[in-house]
């Protein structure tokens, strides 16, 4: 519809403009909008003098907490030297102990599913490796997995019958002696392997001497390997139920 | 008869009513996925918190462990809810402030949507055990440019709207907005390169820090200036009345604009990084509560001016709320900074209520305020259902409470008394620590029936099925008279419509 003009005599008077219609067709578009409130000016009311005390006291407390330090630039603000931490009730806490058997089995148990079962299977028959279960490269002489978890093992190797290539990292080239320990008497005496030794860490650390001084670098082959099967420890086991430390594998005399 | 008409009046509204149009998609799209993504988020929070207090819960699904839950609880309540809720608000906030319509409502809509599907990946990345650990950036590595670069093409035309406003003032609100659309980039890019990016790599302790400043960053200075904004629009609005004090409103964004960045590195008080840092933050923290009283004054002021809006405004009722959150939790966090108080919640459970707190007792209360004041404008519908807002509105309100109260305050301080002790048992420590552990559920229980309420309340609207009327839906026990007919019903004026139009 075309816009008529005002007539100016009666400029309130815009007969053309239905007001209802037009109230009417807003509010139904934007009936929220149209009865919002508009926003005022910001209002300078004045802000009561408390406000300005209460904010003085956190000021002055939040001081006091900045200061509380002694050196702000330095990095030893609560290094308290020679501290040692209050004992309870009771004395220190015991050393936490156990039979070597069990000992060792809860620790192969946990390492091995940590770092071996991904490739060798949680039941050692091998799930995308040669088997652990029955191999003689296993149960035959502690040497063997001893030196294949320190260096790795690479090129070819025959295992109960079957040719297999492959790369093994040196996973336990970090372990402790009772580690290597552990994982061997677990990986010995599972799956139904039964070797049922129980090695000393002075035995195992004679190993590692030996490991230490190949003559080649890198990964062990099957080559080097087969010499060691025959190879045996010298001096006595563990006997079965010697009560040893679980952090330090030290033999602990009963009192 | 002339379609433009001269009154004043009418073409502001009208103006208003398309700075609306223009951005009902992103918007709505932004509250509801948000509201969507606060339930989920409650779920894994409930699933987390029951796994505390009984450890065999859920014994089947082994990858469904406290860490994990824990990460993807958190991970959707900070980048699913809080974040996509603030961008809802910056851009209606700003294009209203600045009196521009929004020309590029489809680009927002569309970032939206790939920010969602970020979210989304990140949050099922974390389930399968690959979150980062690292506080507030959960999300796998390569998660965090790509919702750097989204936010951009958000944040750009809230930034563009303010370029090109109408008028020479410039609202309180838009301090706020304006200042906080340049801190969320500074503070997540340093954040993020800093505790998870190449700059951290081999800087054990300053990865450490960085994340330690990061999370109180990103409530200071991104969450809290778009609630504040929110509540200084809402407040002044629906009351009709002017902002209490000017000078107030100017100091309280000074404070928290120099204060805010400084806090943070309280939380690693005996750490071997530079003293300064932790002594400072401390300080920092306790100042806080002088920009968190100077604002919730100003805003309290205002808005009791007229005590029965506050009543029957759910915007307002909200908003009074969540500023009632904001003093809360500034004064848990500066009391949690007093030296001699940080003893026993340093490393015990009151951190992570009073984030909780924070988030959920003061951003999102004023979230809601803001929602329940855009959704009937953007969707021309009003709210369906007053009990829907009712019970969003208490239930929130417990469950906050009850974290706030028995698990932040109760059970931090037992946890962290129970953590001095050196001869207190495993066994009494669990039992003792026990009720306030599931206090913690029994809260998040509360807010999670009152996020589904909310959320289906969102999804009717989205879905353009609320009411159609001249009346807004407000708090109130119905039935007394008004001078447009009992429920302002927009059928009736339309029939006066055509009933004028045939004379």
């Amino acid at each position: 519809m075309s816009v008529q003009p005002i007539d100016p005599k009666k400029p309130d008077l815009e007969e053309s403009t239905n007001v209802a219609q037009q109230h009417a067709a807003v509010s139904r578009s934007a009936s929220a909008a149209s009865r919002e409130q508009q926003l005022r000016e910001n209002g300078l009311e004045p802000v009561s003098v408390w406000l300005f005390i209460a904010g003085s006291i956190i000021a002055i407390i939040a001081g006091s907490v900045l200061f509380k330090s002694n050196n702000l630039f330095g990095y030893d603000e609560f290094v308290k030297s020679g501290y040692i931490q209050a004992e309870g009730e009771g004395g220190p806490p015991p050393v936490p102990q156990g039979p070597v058997e069990q000992v060792y089995m809860a620790k192969g148990k946990e390492l091995y599913s940590g770092s071996c079962a991904g490739c060798h299977g949680a039941d050692g028959n091998g799930a995308s490796c040669p088997p652990l279960a029955g191999s003689s490269w296993v149960v035959d002489s502690p040497y063997v997995p001893a030196f294949i978890l320190k260096n790795g093992l690479g090129g070819e190797i025959i295992v109960k019958g079957k040719a297999s290539t492959g790369t093994m990292p040196a996973v336990g080239g970090s372990y402790s002696d009772l580690e290597t320990a552990s994982i061997i008497y677990y990986i010995q005496n599972s799956f139904g392997n039964e070797v049922g030794k129980l090695y000393t860490l002075e035995q195992i650390a004679a190993i590692n001497e030996a490991s230490e001084g190949r003559s080649v670098v890198g990964a062990c082959t099957a080559a080097e390997l087969e010499p060691l099967k025959k190879k045996q420890v010298t001096g006595d086991f563990f006997a079965a139920g010697t009560v040893i430390n679980k952090k330090t594998g030290e033999i602990i005399e009963a009192e | 008869m002339s379609t433009e008409t001269n009154s004043p009046y009418l073409e502001d509204t009208q103006l208003r009513a398309d700075i609306d149009r223009s951005l009902r998609h992103p918007v709505m799209f932004f509250f509801t996925s948000g509201a969507a993504w606060l339930a989920v988020s409650l779920v894994l929070g409930i699933l987390f918190s029951a796994k505390v207090h009984s450890p065999g819960f859920l014994d089947g699904c082994s990858f469904l462990n406290t860490g994990v839950l824990y990460q993807a609880h958190l991970s959707t309540m900070i980048y699913g809810w809080g974040a996509q809720a603030a961008f809802g608000v910056i851009i209606w906030l700003m294009s209203r402030l600045s009196r521009q319509e929004c020309k590029a409502s489809g680009l927002i809509l569309t970032a939206g949507h790939v920010w969602n599907a970020c979210i989304a990946i990140g949050t099922i990345r974390i389930l399968m055990g690959e979150g980062s650990g690292v506080a507030w950036m959960y999300f796998p590595k390569f998660i965090w440019p790509v919702l750097l670069a989204i936010y951009f093409f958000i944040g750009i035309w809230a930034v563009i709207a303010f370029r090109v406003r109408r008028g020479g003032h410039i609202y309180i609100s838009q301090w706020y907005l304006m200042a906080t659309l340049f801190w969320f980039p500074w503070v997540f890019i340093s954040g993020h390169l800093f505790a998870i990016g190449y700059l951290g790599e081999g800087h054990e302790m300053m990865a450490t820090a960085a994340s330690a400043w990061y999370r109180s960053a990103l409530m200071f200075l991104f969450f809290t200036p778009v609630a504040i904004a929110s509540a200084y629009y809402i407040a002044p609005k629906v009351t009709g009345r002017p902002v209490y004090s000017y000078n107030l409103a100017l100091f309280g964004f000074w404070a928290l604009a120099i204060v805010g960045p400084w806090t943070g590195f309280q939380r690693l008080m005996g750490a071997p990084i530079p003293s300064f840092m932790q002594f400072l933050s401390a300080g920092a923290a306790i100042l806080m509560l002088i920009p968190a009283i100077a604002v919730a004054i100003n805003i309290l002021k205002t808005a009791s001016a007229k005590k029965d809006a506050m009543a029957h405004s759910p915007s307002l009722r909200f908003t009074v709320a969540g500023v009632v959150g904001l003093l809360v939790f500034a004064a848990l966090g500066a009391l949690m900074s007093v030296p001699g108080v940080m003893k026993y919640t340093q490393f015990s459970t009151a951190q992570y209520g009073l984030e909780i707190t924070g988030l959920l007792g003061f951003f999102s209360m004023c979230m809601y305020g803001a929602i329940y004041f855009i959704v009937p404008r953007i969707t021309n519908r009003e709210w369906i259902s007053v009990g829907l807002i009712r019970q969003h509105f208490w239930l929130t309100v417990y469950g906050v409470l009850f974290i706030a109260i028995f698990y932040t305050l109760g059970g931090g301080f037992l946890h962290g008394e129970i953590l001095e002790n050196v001869n207190e048992s495993q066994d009494s420590a669990y039992t003792r620590l026990f009720p306030y552990a599931v206090s913690l559920t029994t809260g998040f229980i509360f807010i999670l029936i009152a996020t589904f309420f909310f959320c289906c309340h969102l999804l009717l609207m989205w879905l353009r099925l609320g009411r159609r009327s001249s009346h807004p839906t407000l708090l109130v026990r119905h039935a007394h008279g008004s001078p447009h007919g009992p429920e302002g019903d927009l059928d009736k004026l339309e029939n006066l419509d055509s009933n004028l139009s045939t004379h």
